[in-house]
């Protein structure tokens, strides 16, 4: 699955809005919303907010399995 | 939960930044055109923009050292004998500038510009390796701490 959509789902599967989640991981909405459709790449120390306000871990949301 | 201070968060910080280096390219690049436009298209004196050369000249510096001292640049290592040839080709580039704008043409009034200009490229060498070496260090000793 695309790492992107993962933090999409595992946000609405938290029950939390962009804008909470953006305020959780001290970022903008616009950032969050942007890092969802895949058109930013957030830094390591982004990733490990999100992941924590979203009680994943790294290889959750953000690992991409090489195709075989 | 805090949001991102002055709404600034790291990709916001980042599309600022890139701003900011490409509008600080294109400050420089009109600035220098403009005293080049001043001094040989229009031939004005030098003393009505001098201020202006002076700002361009320590910004450009200013910038020179910072990128050498912040490790942006990896200056690779240099033999000292091709240092010495680069030196001796800027100061002979250097002195035949200076002596095209001054229209020196005697041996004497060459030497002269020979001396500052190889002194001002020394003075800026030994800074410019100075900072490199300072910054490298501290680089370093981040890493190995």
């Amino acid at each position: 699955m695309d790492g992107d959509l993962r933090v999409k789902l595992a946000r609405i599967a938290k029950g939390l809005s962009q804008e909470q989640l953006a305020n959780a991981a001290q970022v903008t909405r616009q950032t969050i919303g942007l890092i969802e459709k895949g058109d930013y790449n957030p830094s390591l120390s982004l990733c490990i907010r999100i992941a924590k306000a979203l009680d994943k871990t790294l290889d959750q949301l953000f690992w991409e399995e090489e195709p075989k | 939960m805090k949001g991102p201070g002055f709404g600034m968060d790291e990709r916001t910080r980042s599309i600022v930044q890139r701003v900011c280096a490409v509008l600080y390219v294109l400050s420089m690049a009109a600035l220098w055109i403009d005293l080049v436009v001043r001094e040989f298209v229009l031939g004005l004196p030098v003393s009505g923009y001098d201020d202006i050369a002076m700002i361009f000249t320590a910004n450009v510096l200013l910038f020179i050292g910072a990128v050498l001292y912040y490790g942006v640049v990896i200056v690779p290592r240099i033999r000292p004998v091709k240092l010495a040839a680069i030196y001796g080709v800027m100061v002979l580039l250097g002195t035949a500038f200076a002596a095209v704008k001054h229209g020196s043409t005697s041996v004497y009034a060459i030497l002269g510009h020979l001396r500052i200009v190889a002194a001002i490229l020394g003075i800026m060498a030994a800074a410019y390796a100075l900072l490199a070496y300072v910054g490298h260090r501290k680089i370093e000793r981040r890493i190995t701490s």
